[in-house]
């Protein structure tokens, strides 16, 4: 038997974020129709929120519970709107032609998971109070993420892809250096809001004068 | 009461109070969609009215086209004994069978029913047995994985066992590998039970029914006997997801009639509540098209390799 | 200090503002030019007069400069200086086929000002953020001819740099959790704090760190097999937007990989380091001296030697010894002015025969022949023959290979220099020095010469000549304290 580590309400909470944002991340995975993947960004980002704002209640700092408020401004609310509001603007072909087929990704995704893990432990992160589950989720969502912008073919799915990519970051470094100054956090996120804004007039360009959002055409430049 | 007679009871209900289930469900399915609806006892009337006709078997059937629906009630009366339905505490057979064995009982019992379809000859019944040994194929690996996590988490493999640890210690209820595999163990609850997305109970077309279609050629008792089996699965398919994994409390913790006649009323309160969310999912989701039924399964799949994951690369 | 660092990063800034505030009129191309050698002037007085070999911090604790910050500053402010010169040329109508124009300048002078901030900035938060401000905003750079190929490669750029530089930032992430141990949990990362805390920093993370930033900063330096959306966006964007990634860009990023080397060599020791930049570098300088060799676009071949030039820096370093690190940072000196020069070349090739493609450009020569002369003289220089800086550089880190006994790898830089010579030398020749066609517009051909055009290209070609000759002692004195901060005498 393995004996359960003794779990306080804020660690039982943790844990179960991180296990929720892993199965938003494969959820993504799974979504063939884009707005899906939307959805699961914004519930993903919906608990990198609300894993900020345990850290911040319970290690008192006030500055990760503004960023939980921002994350939800900007990445629950704004990004989502928007990519959803491109999505009608160009009334763009929605279903993601898919390289791999879901259940094939699906299990890609949760090796990625089990390799994520595997390296957290193998790592050891010293000095981090949060319970093991945690730890390895941050990993696995930079890889995954980047597994699917690799396997999705799509303009929007790709920014989605790289989002998530972006939330594990997030989570990584609310786990691993919470202490970060806040300037840090606020600018990285400002830096994504912009990035975003930037990346959504390139789709729209690359939409407008294309005709499409699959990048699969996109093959004039080899070699 | 007597260890025994407590286990007799187990039984009892189960065979009691099984079609009942089924039938609330399909009263507040209908009610939520402004139907009238059948009655919650319609099951009830179902059954007593298919054991007053006739049985008839195709020329082209064995004798074991009638035997099989008895050896499916016996095998779900069977593992009625192994699991905890009423009390907490182990009762004299409740260490006859691990969850392992209440999983072959529960495969045997699929496998007469799938048999019996094929020797009926019929072709519509063949396809319903074929497509319920698919699916059940694709269901096994899950629910294997789950019934190793918790038995991970836990220690054992016992039923009876398992409830324990989970009364006991909200560590190990709250583990996320505990949360992931009753997660998966839900979406093949889903499609064992026949429930949307896999499946729609209220359908009478052929070519989308996997369960029903078994049982065309059966009629008479035969076709009573395995109605009454069918909600028997379903039934003890809530009573583990509730009893062993979900919600663990509420069992009988002493051998008085009173504490068990509470522990029975409590069960079927949370089968009504299950039978609620079930309800709610059946009325805001589609059926799933046929071929994209493996979808599905590999959502289950990922869920309960990602709870063993859990459990042994991080400790959850 | 504090006066020049704060004039380098202003004027950008300045110019990138009132560029955005006038449009598309010649004062904002002359105000980008002024804040461009400004800026460039400045950093030279904060590099030498100010004597920023020894380390210097000013602005309490914002700006740090030293020896290695030092270089990087010099190759950045250069080449932005040199960029702005050239585009006030390339933008007259008839030459660039720059559609963007409206944005042109107030991005370009955001890019120098991101550029030049990537070795000032005392923080590892703000070096990211920097950095990944130059994707943005040279991103939109690569779309400026506005046609389909440029809006593909920009695509390709942003997606696997952004990808790349969030790989770099948990990076960053991991090695602040490195030093929470040491420094407490809430610290600034500034190469201060967290230098001086080298030796309590959590070897493990360190060392995960390194290797994150490594291939995510990697990406951006292009290196292999990180380099897929390079060649792409080199080739489509206009060439002075060429020559600032291949000149700059590459260095910011390659300076964020080893400034972040040096604190995890003072952490865990150089060997670490310099075992995963010379795998890196040997592998990017293999593959892309192979892959300069079956180019048939002119640009890309030059992208392709941008990478091989990268990858010879990271060698350069990774090989260890004062030598050749000395000699690699005098390599991204020579790049600097060697890819400015070569991209500027093929700027004038593409206004004149507007056409990528080698088979289509014959007997420039001929035609313009001081265009001729400058494409054939970048050719022999980014290809690494004396007098130029970049043989210079090149027998120096091959020096320095056989002095640390490392010479199997000293051996590769060798035959991959003379392959690269061949390939590249070779297209060029096949461009300048044969006959022209028969239906060549030759009235296009022969248009004046651009005075600032040229004038761009006659700086650059006279900064690689002179460090092919000669090195004057203060940098000489740079370039050593830049290899002492990596450690390389360790």
């Amino acid at each position: 038997m393995n004996p359960a580590p003794h779990y306080d309400f804020v660690h039982a909470a943790a844990a179960l974020i991180a296990i929720a944002t892993l199965l938003t991340e494969l959820a993504l995975l799974g979504a063939k129709l884009v707005h899906e993947q939307v959805r699961s960004y914004a519930v993903q980002s919906l608990l990198a929120a609300a894993f900020a704002l345990l850290v911040g209640v319970q290690r008192g700092q006030a500055d990760l519970i503004v960023l939980a408020a921002l994350t939800v401004a900007i990445k629950v609310l704004l990004i989502p709107w928007g990519i959803n509001r491109q999505l009608t603007f160009h009334a763009a072909e929605h279903e993601v032609p898919l390289l791999i087929k879901v259940p094939m990704s699906l299990l890609i995704g949760v090796v990625l998971a089990g390799f994520a893990y595997w390296s957290a432990s193998a790592i050891g992160a010293v000095g981090v109070v949060l319970p093991e589950p945690v730890l390895g989720m941050p990993i696995a969502l930079v890889l995954v993420g980047l597994y699917f912008m690799i396997s999705r073919q799509n303009v929007i799915s790709q920014i989605i892809g790289l989002l998530s990519l972006e939330n594990g970051i997030f989570f990584a470094t609310v786990t691993l250096a919470p202490g970060m100054p806040f300037v840090v956090g606020f600018l990285i996120l400002f830096d994504v809001a912009t990035a975003v804004l930037f990346y959504g007039v390139l789709a729209r360009l690359i939409v407008a004068r294309m005709r499409q959002t699959s990048v699969l055409d996109m093959s004039t430049l080899r070699g | 009461m007597r260890p025994w007679e407590i286990q007799a009871c187990q039984v009892v209900s189960m065979l009691v109070f099984a079609p009942l289930i089924g039938g609330v469900i399909a009263k507040v399915e209908a009610r939520i969609q402004f139907r009238t609806g059948p009655s919650p006892l319609q099951p009830y009337y179902d059954i007593a009215k298919f054991f007053r006709k006739e049985s008839l078997r195709p020329q082209t059937a064995s004798p074991f086209f009638e035997v099989a629906p008895v050896i499916a009630v016996a095998a779900y009366c069977s593992i009625a004994l192994l699991i905890p339905i009423l009390t907490s505490f182990p009762l004299p057979l409740g260490t006859a069978g691990d969850i392992l064995g209440g999983a072959l009982l529960f495969g045997l019992a699929g496998f007469v029913t799938a048999l019996a379809g094929v020797d009926s000859g019929s072709v519509y019944a063949g396809i319903g047995s074929s497509r319920t040994q698919s699916v059940a194929t694709l269901v096994e690996p899950t629910l294997i994985f789950v019934f190793f996590t918790v038995a991970l988490v836990s220690g054992t493999d016992l039923p009876y066992a398992l409830n324990a640890t989970l009364q006991d210690s909200a560590s190990q209820y709250f583990r996320p590998s505990h949360l992931l595999a009753a997660a998966a163990f839900f979406l093949m609850l889903l499609v064992d039970t026949g429930r949307v997305p896999i499946e729609s109970q209220t359908s009478t077309l052929e070519f989308g029914m996997i369960d029903d279609a078994r049982l065309f050629e059966h009629s008479g008792p035969a076709m009573a006997l395995f109605k009454w089996a069918s909600s028997m699965k379903q039934f003890l398919l809530y009573v583990v997801f509730l009893n062993v994994l979900v919600v663990p409390w509420g069992l009988a913790d002493a051998r008085g009639a009173g504490g068990v006649l509470v522990a029975l009323l409590l069960l079927l309160a949370k089968m009504v509540g299950l039978g609620l969310v079930i309800v709610v999912i059946e009325s805001s989701m589609a059926k799933l098209r046929l071929f994209r039924i493996p979808d599905f399964m590999g959502a289950g799949f990922v869920l309960s390799v990602l709870a063993i994951l859990v459990f042994y690369l991080a400790n959850g | 200090m504090g006066v020049a660092a704060v004039v380098i990063v202003a004027l950008p800034l300045a110019a990138a503002l009132v560029s955005w505030a006038v449009g598309d009129r010649p004062i904002a191309a002359w105000a980008s030019l002024g804040a461009g050698i400004g800026s460039l002037a400045a950093a030279l007085v904060a590099v030498f007069a100010e004597d920023a070999a020894g380390g210097v911090r000013a602005l309490g604790g914002i700006v740090y400069l030293d020896g290695l910050g030092g270089v990087f500053l010099l190759a950045v402010a250069f080449v932005y200086a040199v960029v702005a010169v050239y585009s006030v040329g390339y933008l007259h109508p008839g030459i660039g086929h720059v559609r963007l124009r409206r944005l042109y300048w107030p991005l370009l002078n955001l890019f120098g000002f991101a550029l030049v901030a990537t070795p000032l900035v005392d923080n590892l938060a703000a070096l990211w953020v920097v950095i990944e401000l130059t994707t943005i905003v040279s991103a939109v750079l690569v779309t400026a001819e506005g046609n389909d190929a440029s809006l593909e490669a920009a695509w390709k750029y942003i997606v696997i740099g952004s990808a790349g530089l969030a790989v770099g930032l948990l990076g960053i992430v991991v090695l602040y959790a490195a030093g929470t141990p040491a420094l407490g949990g809430s610290y600034d990362p500034t190469y201060t704090n967290l230098a001086g805390a080298a030796g309590a920093l959590t070897p493990t993370l360190t060392r995960v760190a390194f290797a994150l930033v490594v291939v995510g900063f990697g990406t951006k330096v292009g290196l292999v097999p990180m380099h897929a959306w390079l060649p792409d966006a080199h080739s489509e964007s206009p060439s002075p937007v060429s020559a600032m990634l291949s000149g700059g860009l590459l260095a910011a990023a390659l300076y964020a990989v080893l400034r972040l080397g040096a604190i995890t060599a003072a952490a865990v020791g150089p060997t670490y380091v310099r075992a995963l930049l010379l795998a890196f570098g040997a592998l990017s300088l293999l593959l892309a001296g192979l892959f300069a060799l079956r180019q048939s676009n002119y640009k890309r071949l030059l992208a392709y030697s941008s990478i091989e030039h990268m990858g010879i820096v990271s060698l350069g370093v990774g090989i260890g010894g004062p030598i050749a690190a000395y000699g690699a940072f005098l390599h991204v000196l020579v790049h600097a002015a060697g890819k400015t020069l070569a991209f500027f070349g093929a700027g004038e090739l593409l206004s004149r025969y507007e056409s990528r493609s080698v088979d289509d450009v014959r007997g420039v020569m001929r035609a313009a022949p001081f265009t001729g002369v400058m494409v054939l003289v970048a050719a022999i220089a980014v290809a690494g023959m004396p007098p130029f800086g970049i043989f210079r550089s090149e027998l120096t880190i091959v020096t320095g290979g056989f002095a640390s006994a490392r010479y199997v790898f000293a051996g590769l830089l060798i035959i991959v220099a003379n392959v690269a010579f061949v390939g590249i030398y070779r297209t060029f020749h096949r461009m300048v020095l044969s006959d022209s066609r028969e239906d060549d517009d030759t009235a296009r051909m022969v248009r004046a010469q651009q005075p600032l055009m040229a004038a761009a290209m006659l700086t650059s070609l006279a900064v690689l000549l002179v460090l092919g000759l000669w090195i004057p002692g203060p940098l000489n004195e740079l370039l050593h304290s830049a290899a002492d901060v990596i450690g390389a005498r360790t």
